[in-house]
């Protein structure tokens, strides 16, 4: 046991540390103000049923660039994109010009249950991109989906390539069958019928524990750990707060569109194969012919790079491009050292196409 | 600061002083953090939720820590494999409670295990669910026909998943073995000894969280975890069927009448939608031919 040399004495003052950084804690949360998260001024400009799109305004307009519609997941927030005035993508698109539209899909309760992905993306979606035309008064619009919204983005612009001019797409799944998809791997002997004819609307939460479980020891015991020293600090706590609301804020899925999603996407991993039909038209990824921008993180832990390369096999753009940052599934948004280098290439991208 | 605050810190500093016995002062902090829930009232939710997580684990990981501190009598120092086997306990307890709560019976299931003595819910081996079985044995006109089949169908599911639970457990006990030898390892290719239970407990989360990707991408694991997966989903199911059979019974409106309705409102939505999405085409058509 050469390795190791715990002392009594030194027990009780690493106890006592322990201890000390929890009252900390305390005092801390006590007196931390609000947590300044979607702090970037929007407006409600369309509204259906749940469904709310945001318009956010820039400084100055840049007729250059075309407005920017975006598509966030079903899946938790769309805080996490302006979780901070100084690390928000929102922030750092206006500050290039650009009109920004941001879809917020609500927070499904039980009369949402029969909610499909034909109603999503043939109509909430749909209906988004003409309003934002129309609103910012340009025949086309620059469709961004974000991780499933990604996904849903690729299937919008097969079905009704009319209105999109370009098609940006970051940490989104294409390819559900990658050997180190360890998320589809889970989901495959899931039975997905029997999980929305018990629960109707799935639980947020029960997702969540679905993402804990892929690392259970680091995500639940460890930052247990952790917590007292970083709480100990008012700017740590701060972030860390910060992310645990964007975490926690996790709404329910509409219990049909989560069938659908689940058996089509990931465990029949229908849309490469071209066997996806929605509403009776197939999903065909061969027509789109857009730009295509494809941003992801080579340390993905929920959306395998692997999974989101795969897209430049399957589309017939022939301005298809890859950015691959070395950073996870949400430190693309939100790490330090990333800073603005995904608006800064969406933007120069937006120039050059 | 509040004026609690302050005293709760002073408090603190009180328990520790260098001339109180260990078990005192651990028995006056965990004391002092029970207090504390009334107190955490005052922070927003989340924050409440948050301290109360904290405050937790700062009970239990005071008193492993404590439990490692020699007895006053004991003037021999306590061996090094001495403190390694306490706190590779201590990490298993840990995982196997994650495991438990994650997988254990649905909470209706659950609820009905506590109001029963010494029946423990984390053993795996239930012999409540053995005493159930050997009711089956009992003719079902005793009981009448319609229940004994309702009772005879929730236990197949209870059986399923207590062996599901079993079979995901033996993957537990194999990650968590691994995970002791990978640990180990670790702990030798170490430059400098450990010194603080903070890095032996990093060191663990390394190894276990190494071995368990492992096994996550075998399909023997994926398998194994639907089937669990299934079972209780199962379990649960059956106790929503029994529940709208009853209501539907005493008349009064269930959870799947109600579904229906929303069914037949999704397909109103639907109907509205496509209607909508026609009326835009044909405002479109109009706009374009009045424009040529």
């Amino acid at each position: 046991m050469r390795r190791l040399d715990l002392q009594p004495q030194s027990l009780k003052k690493e106890l006592k540390r322990f201890n000390s950084r929890l009252l900390q804690s305390y005092q801390t949360l006590n007196n931390l103000g609000d947590l300044g998260i979607e702090a970037t001024v929007y407006s409600e400009v369309f509204q259906q049923d749940k469904l709310r799109l945001r318009y956010y305004a820039p400084p100055d307009i840049n007729p250059e660039l075309s407005p920017i519609l975006i598509c966030y997941a079903l899946v938790n927030r769309p805080s996490m994109l302006d979780l901070h005035p100084e690390r928000s993508l929102i922030a750092q698109l206006l500050a290039a010009g650009f009109r920004v539209y941001l879809i917020d899909w609500g927070y499904p309760d039980a009369s949402d249950r029969y909610l499909d992905l034909d109603d999503y993306i043939n109509g909430y979606l749909h209906q988004c991109v003409l309003f934002s035309c129309e609103h910012s008064q340009s025949p086309k619009i620059t469709l961004m989906g974000i991780c499933q919204g990604g996904t849903f983005s690729l299937c919008y612009t097969a079905l009704h390539p009319q209105k999109v001019e370009r098609l940006i797409t970051l940490v989104t799944p294409v390819d559900f069958s990658t050997p180190d998809f360890t998320l589809s791997r889970l989901v495959k002997h899931l039975d997905i019928d029997l999980t929305v004819n018990t629960y109707g609307n799935i639980p947020g939460q029960r997702l969540n524990d679905l993402y804990t479980s892929l690392m259970p020891m680091r995500l639940s015991l460890q930052k247990q750990m952790d917590l007292p020293s970083i709480l100990s600090e008012p700017q740590k706590a701060l972030e860390f707060l910060r992310m645990e609301h964007w975490l926690n804020d996790c709404p329910d899925q509409a219990g049909e569109a989560f069938r659908e999603f689940a058996i089509w996407f990931f465990q029949e991993n229908r849309l490469i194969q071209g066997q996806l039909t929605l509403a009776g038209q197939k999903v065909d990824l061969k027509a789109i012919t857009q730009p295509l921008l494809n941003i992801f993180g080579l340390q993905d832990h929920l959306v395998p790079p692997s999974a989101s390369r795969a897209l430049a096999q399957h589309t017939a753009s022939q301005n298809y491009q890859e950015l691959a940052l070395r950073t996870g599934h949400i430190g693309l948004f939100v790490s330090k050292r990333n800073g603005t280098q995904v608006a800064d290439a969406i933007t120069h991208w937006c120039y050059a196409t | 600061m509040t004026d609690d605050l302050e005293m709760m810190i002073r408090q603190w500093l009180d328990i520790c002083a260098p001339d109180m016995d260990g078990k005192e002062q651990l028995a006056q902090w965990i004391h002092l953090l029970q207090g504390l829930t009334p107190y955490s009232e005052q922070f927003s939710d989340p924050h409440a939720a948050l301290l109360a997580r904290m405050t937790q684990q700062s009970i239990e990981w005071s008193r492993f820590a404590q439990s490692l501190m020699p007895p006053a009598s004991h003037t021999e120092p306590l061996s090094q494999s001495h403190y390694l086997e306490a706190f590779q306990d201590y990490m298993q307890q840990q995982t196997r409670l994650w495991l438990l709560q994650r997988w254990g019976l649905p909470e209706q299931f659950s609820q009905l295990l506590e109001q029963i003595p010494q029946q423990n819910p984390l053993v795996f081996d239930n012999p409540l669910l053995k005493g159930l079985n050997q009711l089956l044995d009992v003719s079902p006109e005793k009981l009448g026909r319609t229940q004994h089949q309702q009772f005879k169908k929730t236990l197949t599911l209870l059986n399923e998943h207590q062996a599901a639970l079993n079979a995901y457990s033996q993957h537990y006990q194999a990650i968590n073995q691994e995970a002791l030898s990978c640990f180990h390892a670790g702990l030798e290719q170490e430059d400098e000894p450990i010194t603080e239970l903070e890095s032996l407990h990093r060191l663990w989360t390394e190894a276990y969280e190494r071995i368990y990707q492992e096994h996550l991408l075998s399909s023997d694991y994926q398998v194994c975890l639907g089937r669990l997966h299934n079972a209780q989903l199962q379990l649960r199911l059956n106790i929503q069927e029994q529940r709208n059979l009853w209501l539907s019974q005493q008349g009064i409106a269930s959870e799947a009448a109600l579904n229906l309705a929303f069914q037949q409102l999704h397909q109103l939505r639907k109907q509205m939608r496509e209607m909508r999405q026609e009326m835009q085409q044909l405002k479109q058509q109009v706009h374009e031919k009045s424009n040529a």
